[in-house]
């Protein structure tokens, strides 16, 4: 090894020109001592001895090259070469300190780099298009509030022309889930989209060939897999290419599939294309398409929105917006999660979070430069005797922790590439049960540079105050018992005590969020749906038909099958205009059968539920719930009476329904809205074509029964896919899931860092003050008393902390309270106020107790013989 | 004439007082400042290369690699236009200097 190092500093000494600078003195000395030599040979010396005499009178020549060098330019080489050499003795000789301090940066880097591994590919990385700045999307609302930001097909391509003159390379995006037989059936997630897609997304083939980007209509019936389609729906088949999937039960031919990696334009990455008009499903399947685009040189996003606004409203009711009332809008997409705005506060919140444990981190690293400064002070001293200057010390001190700072990046980036797999894994394995896949998250060069600088950064900045006291010490002051002081008289032991206080300050905020987001996470498991999700099973079905449903109520393990436009927990139900007694409210409203309430459990309040004849023909009588009666009719029975409801289709237009039955309330959406604000139930069936989605309750919650299912729909030449209600509740809380996993992982390491600094407080405090327990013990103290003494000391400081974190961690709760409004988030949970300060205060106790036995333990003959 | 050591401070004034007559190699700049005191400032030879290495690092003399009158390869030093503004400062605050000694030893009068 040494030879090898020997190598390398001869190469380099040879590219930098420093051989020749050292041969150049040497020439130049051994000139002068030759030219002397030739004097004193001519004065009648023999050569040996002239020479041996210019040598003596030239003087100690390796001296005037010592000093030779400290002119030239490599001086900073040789002083850095120094510096470095022993700043490795002195971190070898202090292991612990130095695996302390490199396992802190190290930690706080790994999590720091994940966290923008994450951030960079959802928030912060560019599309991967040309001209990703200017990709805008469409979306229009009118007077009455309603909303569109997708189209049907017709309406899409009409807006996606290819002479639209405020936006080009416009393409439609229809988002299906459908089921694709194998040996097994699966749910797939599928992007439907126009042609013209392919003329902006550049997709790298693994094999075969993207889709025919030809504008043809019919297109081809034909697919295009991602990476992870061709692994999870063809068990990664080499000859994929060609042989038929078969798809909602179509056949579909496999044209190509994309390298690994490469995806569409959102974090979702589909299993599988299709294009848009294609003859066969799921095209078929798909109604409304996104619009997206990029903006014309030179055209604005207002501009884009009044041409828009103009087209949409010539289009007229086809929109489902009131034409006269239209307005369009036309907003920047740059980044890969859709609604980007909305979602850039939690960026932020996490980078704040982050950020907070990096402070954490850093307070720790300048107390731990701080008690290593102390113990260095007599080496520092000696240097500064010996001439060294005040600048020569400082960079000395900050070699060191920059070499700490280098192992840390290096440690980190190790760490950081086994957590962001780990981490995906956890996170995404939650989704991909759904049949979606992430697209895959990497640390990349610039995440990699951006921590070594901020390793760099940080390492040295925490060396800098510590380097700067020590150095401020000058040789012949007596130093006192606890060491250097500041220019206000902070001793060194105070400003650590202060640090200390900093951290668990910054702590407690922290842990207080991960205490909320666990709590409210296991609160969204209780959450009451009002009624009993046991058994509760959504078939998704294709084709839905009657003779299905009817053949599985027959089964003696079901209890009760029904069917539904929108399934429960699937997703908010949708919001309809409705008019009752003059006044107009947008409600949530749903398609239902006649078995829907006695399936899901639902109780009848008043009145009664659907006949047969209604559903089928979607009768003009409306059951709706408890709450949608007390906001209508406060007071009032509300059977008998009118509701007029929007049509969907149809803007403007209401149709009447009589009120025949009042339910009980239920959660129907997302379970952070808690128990359905309104809810108006329609009849329909699957034979009316008004309802799509079966709903099963079963005897019991048994695989067996699943796959059972499946297999009674494949004896109906059905293809269908169950999936239990308790699963598609499990689905909405993922982002909980994932927030109290981040929060409680960076609660965890901000608590160990505090812990860290305050054991090494309590321990430089003991050394420190072994004289005075010394003193304490020989006068008559007991250890008990000197036991509770420091322990009372290190409660006292957490206490401190606790009472600066508090209005820290309450301003942040009111904040995230004015922000978020979700039934289960509690910003100002008691129980999280109440036990992160005693979790503080015990780990305080357990973090010192080493150190304050140690510190009872004192022998006070020895300690009082210490000078 | 008796000896007399340097005082600190003083070498590089001397320096480039005898490059300043034209370049000279390192032995030569040593044999000049001898000739021009009349033997009476002894430098520590070794001492003369670290000097002029610093002035032509500072720019005040510049070097080119020659050969010597006795066809051995050496260093040239010459005087900079920046060395001899530098070389006229010194002056200027030497004379100063010895203007303010007399005084104080009462060799001068003021007027």
């Amino acid at each position: 090894m040494s030879a090898a190092f020997a190598r390398l500093a001869a190469w380099l000494r040879r590219v930098t020109g420093r051989e020749r600078f050292e041969d150049a003195m040497s020439e130049e000395i051994q000139h002068h001592i030759e030219l002397q030599a030739d004097d004193l040979e001519a004065g009648g010396l023999s050569r040996s001895e002239a020479l041996r005499q210019a040598r003596l009178k030239f003087g100690a020549t390796e001296k005037y090259r010592q000093e030779g060098r400290e002119v030239s330019v490599y001086r900073v080489f040789d002083d850095l070469h120094a510096d470095l050499r022993d700043a490795y003795r002195g971190l070898k000789r202090d292991r612990s300190f130095t695996v302390v301090a490199v396992s802190v940066i190290a930690s706080v880097l790994a999590a720091n780099m994940v966290l923008f591994a994450f951030l960079d590919i959802f928030f912060f990385k560019p599309l991967p298009i040309e001209g990703a700045l200017r990709h805008v999307e469409l979306s229009a609302r009118d007077a009455e509030g309603r909303w569109a930001s997708a189209w049907p097909l017709n309406e899409a391509l009409a807006l996606i022309a290819a002479d639209n003159p405020v936006i080009e390379k416009g393409y439609g995006v229809a988002i299906r889930r459908s089921i694709v037989a194998g040996p097994e059936l699966k749910r797939a997630y599928v992007e439907v989209v126009t042609p013209s897609f392919f003329d902006l997304v550049k997709l790298e083939m693994a094999m075969g060939r993207p889709l025919s980007n030809a504008a043809n209509v019919p297109a081809e019936p034909a697919i295009m897999l991602s990476h992870t389609g061709w692994e999870r729906l063809t068990g990664s088949d080499p000859d994929v290419i060609g042989k038929p999937l078969l798809v909602d039960g179509v056949s579909l031919t496999v044209v190509g599939v994309l390298a690994e990696g490469t995806g569409g334009l959102d974090p979702v990455t589909p299993e599988f294309w299709v294009l848009a008009g294609a003859a066969d499903a799921p095209a078929r399947g798909a109604t409304n398409y996104t619009i997206s685009g990029l903006l014309r040189e030179g055209v604005s996003e207002e501009q884009a929105a009044s041409a828009f606004t103009s087209i949409l409203r010539a289009m007229g009711p086809r929109t489902g917006l009131a034409p006269d009332t239209l307005q369009a809008r036309v907003e920047k997409r740059t980044t890969l999660l859709r609604e980007s705005r909305d979602v850039e506060p939690l960026a932020y919140a996490l980078i704040f979070l982050f950020g907070l444990v990096t402070a954490i981190a850093a307070a720790n690293l300048t107390s731990m430069h701080l008690a290593r400064a102390m113990a260095r002070r007599h080496d520092i001293s000696i240097r500064a005797a010996l001439g060294a200057s005040r600048g020569r010390l400082i960079r000395h001190l900050l070699t060191e922790g920059l070499v700490v700072s280098i192992v840390a990046g290096f440690l980190a980036w190790g760490l950081s590439l086994l957590s962001v797999a780990a981490v995906q894994g956890v996170v995404f394995s939650l989704v991909t049960d759904a049949g979606m896949s992430m697209l895959p998250v990497a640390v990349d060069a610039r995440i990699v540079t951006a921590a070594f600088l901020l390793a760099i950064v940080v390492g040295v900045g925490c060396s800098l105050l510590p380097a700067l006291q020590t150095t401020q010490m000058k040789t012949t002051i007596v130093l006192k018992r606890d060491g250097l002081f500041l220019s206000g008289a902070m001793s060194v032991g105070r400003l650590r005590s202060v640090l200390v206080v900093l951290q668990v300050a910054l702590s407690l905020p922290l842990l207080v969020s991960a205490g909320v987001l666990v709590r409210s996470a296991n609160k969204a498991t209780q959450v009451n749906t009002g009624y009993d999700l046991d058994g509760l099973v959504a078939l998704r079905a294709e084709p839905p038909s009657t003779a299905l449903i009817d053949r599985l109520r027959q089964r003696p393990d079901v209890r009760g099958a029904a069917a539904v436009a929108q399934t429960p927990l699937a997703g908010d139900m949708a919001r309809v205009s409705v008019r009752s007694d003059g006044h107009e409210a947008a409600l949530n409203t749903n398609i239902v059968d006649e078995h829907f309430f006695d399936t899901i459990g639902i109780s009848v309040r008043q009145g009664r539920g659907f006949y047969p004849h209604e559903t089928t023909a979607q009768a003009p009588v409306a059951v709706i719930s408890e709450a949608t009666a007390r906001r209508l009719w406060p007071g009032a029975t509300p059977l008998g009476r009118s509701l007029q409801i929007e049509e969907g289709d149809t803007p403007g237009i209401y149709r009447q329904y009589e009120v025949v039955g009042v339910v009980a309330d239920v959660m129907s959406g997302f379970f952070f809205r808690g128990l359905d604000a309104s809810a108006i139930y329609r009849p329909g069936s699957l034979a009316s074509g008004a309802a799509s989605q079966i709903l099963l309750r079963l005897d019991a919650e048994d695989p067996a029964s699943a796959s059972s299912l499946k297999s009674a729909c494949a004896e109906s030449g059905v293809l269908c896919d169950p999936v239990t209600f308790r699963k598609l509740l499990a689905m909405q809380r993922v982002p909980f899931s994932v927030a109290s996993l981040i929060a409680t992982s960076l609660g965890i390491l901000a608590l160990g860092l505090a812990c860290l600094g305050l054991h090494g407080l309590v321990r430089f405090a003991a050394l420190q003050r072994s004289r005075e327990f010394g003193v304490r013990l020989a006068l008559g103290a007991t250890r008990g008393q000197i036991l509770f003494k420091v322990l009372g000391e290190s409660v006292g400081r957490v206490g401190r902390g606790i009472l600066v974190g508090l209005p820290l961690s309450l301003g942040l709760s009111a904040l995230v309270a004015s922000r978020i409004r979700i039934k289960v988030f509690e910003s100002f949970d008691p129980v999280s106020y109440s036990a992160v300060p005693l979790l503080l205060l015990a780990a305080a106790i357990i973090a010192s107790l080493w150190p304050a036995l140690r510190a009872a333990a004192t022998d006070p003959i020895r300690a009082l013989r210490e000078e | 004439m008796s000896t007399a050591q340097i005082l600190p401070g003083t070498l590089e004034l001397l320096i480039l007082r005898a490059v300043s007559f034209g370049s000279l190699h390192g032995y030569g700049v040593l044999r000049r400042i001898e000739l021009l005191s009349s033997g009476a400032i002894l430098i520590e030879e070794g001492a003369l290369y670290p000097a002029l290495w610093r002035l032509e690092r500072q720019g005040l003399v510049s070097a080119v690699w020659g050969t010597s009158e006795n066809n051995r390869k050496a260093k040239f030093y010459s005087i900079t236009p920046k060395g001899k503004a530098r070389l006229g400062e010194q002056v200027a605050a030497w004379d100063r200097l010895v203007d303010a000694m007399d005084l104080v030893l009462g060799k001068k009068v003021t007027a």
